[in-house]
């Protein structure tokens, strides 16, 4: 039997040299991640957030919206998206809505909102084409100088989509991307811990990149475009990873990526295990695929457009996800290995440190969104206990079991996310 | 008895009909026996139209005449509205005249004298011997018309008037679309632009590149020799491995404008006015026939007052007058409740079908809500209620249930208001009704 005071009197007993043999993995790779989103996200707090002059008020409202929503089979959540995007302050100069595909009624549904006038273009795909083809099909016919792509399942809030495109008073920012929260927080633990992962990717992760200049993806869920710079760069690529690779395009012709970390999207996450596995599984290797095979050339000192900050994102990304997730079951069997059954005590002090560490920020995530109401927190806060279970250990095998798929079998290529049919032709150049 | 039997079949025998014919006779017409040219001052028991007359003409003679129920046949082909017979030979012409006055004889003085819509059309009927069927024309303004009616106007309204008092009975003939703006049912249906509702549109097929997942109309593909993408320039070579056509949109070469389906419209050919689909009202049409019940009454010979009525508003208005007796006589309440509409004219402007079919299921509404002693009278503004033996809170928790039955099951808000009338408002009521 275990008691639960060994880990803390063992830690109390140890030597500088011993603590590094059993800590390592925490030492190197994850305390300064945390040490160093935490940094910046104080030093971006600090610095006053500075809302448009009037001049920039002025450029902007010059501006011309289009909303661009794509979907299969959505028809039961277009009513809770277009009723949000009623509410906008922001006036939206055009809502093309497309309909790829759909068996469930929603091609009847969008043709109804156009003739009521709420949407201005309804267009269908009477066979699936997937998701980037619908948006780039959209996307073609939009007029507006800004393209707002959003998914038919979320909804936003009410001045969503006003601080999204905030950030294109500066000529040189091609995209924006927005936060997206949980709506279905309470639905099970599998939302709760999503909601948890999202509050602190999204105040700690996002904000860090932002103030570094690193961020690598607008989310086609809610990601606004300036159509120049996505008609310069080619609109989106076959999925899936689409609006990943979108958005590393964009920065590799100079725009700049920005995190409108006031605009708020909330979805409905997967409420299932299998269902959160199969859906991590799928953006990892797209994640992957993107960066080892398509981007690989970002470590390439001499290709023609070498950025030093594109190599340095490309870094961190193998270091602080890939490295990290190669090395956790090695560090795991290398403890057991030197220590046998004492590793379940190191074990359970790395637990406890990441216990404390989820603890700080999550109230600092908590502290900066500002978004959340006591009752959201009160319901998913007991799930901080066993987060650090489900994001180091859970999130982890998963991923590396994505990274297995997408090395080894190429399984990006041949996910449902798009037909089989579109799949198969749009890789086979790959 | 012998005297008398010789002296009916002697009357019989020489019983004669006097007719009209316009234009005249050619010379040397043998008209059959039994009739005889009208001269001055002869009742007219038919018109022979030797040829095929204007409409105006036509008009003027039975003007002048001043019959309405007289017989009109012609010897050649005409198949207008007021003419009871023709083109089947001239003996069955002057056949079907006298059948139609032999009848119209049966019919009592008040009858074959009134004036009233109603006792004409029912008179027209019966002469006819023949149901009031519908038939389309596409000369008539709303598409339909009525042949045994002749030159009766509003046909369909005063026939379903008669519908009410129980002396037709009626049978679907077609629901037709008609037009808000003058009833007109001359409307040309069309596909159209959603924006500028231009019919100058044309479908165009998409095209959907695999490997670049561009997805854009046709026409953007299109070079000179085939297709190539836009996006990337590669050369589309080869449906279902290069590209595929996912589906197609409809582009108008007006404005520009681009949608999934063209929507249908409808332009009225006599006022030029546009509708679209919701805003076009839809017209049922009815074949009437008559019954026993109006068979009787016509050949009893009561004139049909034009208040009298079965069911609707005089039924309200006898209810209605014999509540306010028992209250009078015996202290017993009753309640008269106004429910009305504030918002039917901007709803009714703006989609027609949708405030009919919401009437419709208010007034389903309102019945299901009622004991079977409450009379309801609809009116243009909205609909009166009369509650015999209700007191006044008894009334108004009859109106929350009727407010709260017609909010639960309407899409729109009506701008519903339940008014609890006072005596004087219920007075000035009847005496209008009466």
């Amino acid at each position: 039997m275990v008691e639960l005071d060994t880990p803390l009197i063992m830690l109390g007993q140890l030597d500088w040299l011993n603590w590094l043999a059993m800590f390592w993995f925490m030492i190197i790779l994850e305390i300064p991640r945390y040490t160093l989103s935490g940094l910046a996200v104080l030093l971006s707090s600090l610095k006053r957030r500075s809302s448009p002059t009037t001049a920039e008020r002025q450029a902007l409202d010059r501006l011309t919206i289009s909303v661009v929503i794509a979907g299969h089979n959505e028809a039961d959540a277009i009513e809770k998206c277009l009723r949000s995007l009623r509410e906008q302050t922001r006036k939206i100069d055009e809502i093309i809505f497309i309909d790829d595909g759909s068996t469930d009624g929603m091609r009847e549904m969008i043709n109804r909102y156009c003739q009521s006038g709420q949407i201005d273009i309804a267009l269908s795909n009477q066979v699936r084409s997937g998701k980037s083809a619908s948006c780039n099909f959209g996307f073609t016919l939009a007029k507006g100088d800004i393209i707002v792509n959003l998914d038919a399942d979320c909804s936003y809030d009410c001045d969503a989509i006003e601080k999204l495109i905030e950030p294109f008073t500066d000529p040189l920012v091609g995209a924006t991307t927005g936060a997206l929260g949980v709506r279905n927080y309470g639905y099970s633990a599998v939302t709760s811990y999503q909601a948890i992962e999202y509050i602190t990717a999204i105040a700690m992760g996002k904000r860090a990149l932002d103030m570094l200049d690193l961020v690598v993806c607008a989310s086609g869920a809610f990601g606004a475009f300036r159509r120049e710079a996505i008609n310069q760069v080619g609109l989106l690529a076959p999925g899936p990873g689409e609006d990943f690779d979108l958005t590393l395009r964009l920065r590799r012709s100079g725009w700049k990526v920005r995190f409108a970390g006031d605009s708020w999207c909330f979805t409905d996450t997967p409420a299932t295990f299998k269902a959160i596995i199969r859906q991590r599984r799928r953006w990892d290797r797209d994640t992957t695929r993107t960066r080892m095979r398509k981007f690989r050339d970002a470590l390439h000192p001499g290709r023609r457009r070498f950025s030093l900050l594109e190599t340095f994102e490309q870094v961190e990304w193998l270091v602080m996800n890939l490295l990290v997730t190669l090395v956790f079951p090695i560090y795991v069997a290398y403890l057991f290995l030197l220590f046998g059954n004492e590793a379940i005590y190191i074990l359970l002090s790395v637990a406890v440190a990441y216990f404390i560490l989820d603890i700080a920020g999550f109230s600092m995530a908590l502290a900066i969104c500002r978004r959340y109401d006591s009752k959201m927190i009160v319901r998913i806060f007991p799930y901080l206990l066993t987060y650090g279970l489900y994001n180091g250990v859970f999130m982890r095998c998963v991923r590396l079991y994505a990274y297995f798929e997408e090395w080894v079998h190429r399984a990006s290529t041949r996910d449902s996310y798009s037909p089989s049919r579109v799949s198969r032709q749009a890789h086979y150049i790959r | 008895m012998l005297v008398g039997l010789s002296h009916v079949s002697l009357a019989s025998a020489q019983e004669e009909w006097c007719f009209l014919a316009y234009p005249r006779l050619p010379d040397g017409y043998r008209f059959p026996p039994g009739w005889r040219l009208a001269e001055p001052g002869d009742p007219i028991d038919a018109v022979v139209l030797t040829t095929a007359v204007p409409d105006y003409a036509l008009k003027i003679v039975l003007k002048n005449i001043g019959d309405p129920l007289v017989p009109v046949v012609s010897l050649v082909a005409d198949i207008r509205q007021c003419v009871d017979a023709s083109a089947a030979g001239e003996q069955s012409a002057w056949m079907r005249a006298r059948a139609i006055q032999a009848r119209l004889r049966e019919l009592p003085f008040p009858i074959r004298n009134s004036l009233q819509p109603e006792d004409m059309l029912l008179a027209r009927i019966y002469s006819r011997d023949q149901g009031l069927a519908a038939s389309y024309d596409s000369s008539a303004r709303d598409l339909v018309r009525y042949p045994v009616a002749g030159p009766l106007d509003d046909v369909a309204e005063i026939a379903t008037g008669l519908v009410g008092k129980g002396y037709l009975t009626r049978q679907f003939f077609d629901r037709i679309h008609c037009c808000p703006q003058c009833r007109s049912g001359h409307l040309s249906v069309r596909e159209e632009c959603r924006s500028c509702r231009s019919t100058n549109i044309r479908e165009e097929v998409v095209i959907h590149h695999f490997r670049c997942a561009h997805e854009a109309p046709e026409s953007q593909f299109r070079t000179g020799t085939g297709f190539e993408c836009p996006k990337c320039a590669r050369p589309l070579r080869h449906i279902g491995l290069d590209y595929d056509k996912p589906g197609s949109v409809t582009r108008c070469e007006e404005c520009g404008g681009i949608g999934d389906k063209p929507v249908v419209g409808f332009k009225c050919i006599d006022c030029d006015a546009h509708h679209t689909a919701d805003q076009v009202p839809v017209k049922t049409w009815y074949s009437y026939n008559l019954t026993s019940s109006g068979a009787n009454r016509l050949l009893r010979g009561e004139p049909i007052s034009p208040h009298a009525s079965g069911d609707g508003p005089d039924r309200f208005r006898i209810l209605l007058e014999h509540t306010q007796r028992e209250q009078r006589e015996f202290g017993v309440p009753y309640q008269v409740a106004s429910i009305s509409f504030t918002q039917r004219g901007a709803i009714e402007a703006q989609n027609v079908r949708l405030w009919e079919q919401s009437l419709l299921l208010m007034s389903d509404a309102l019945h299901s809500a009622l004991r079977e002693v409450d009379a309801v009278q609809e009116r243009p503004d909205g609909f009166l209620v009369l509650m015999p033996r209700t007191d006044p809170d008894g009334a108004k928790r009859a109106m929350d249930l009727i407010v709260g039955r017609m909010k639960a099951i309407l899409k729109i808000d009506p701008g519903l208001q339940c008014v609890l009338l006072n005596d004087a408002t219920v007075r000035e009521l009847r005496d209008q009704a009466a």
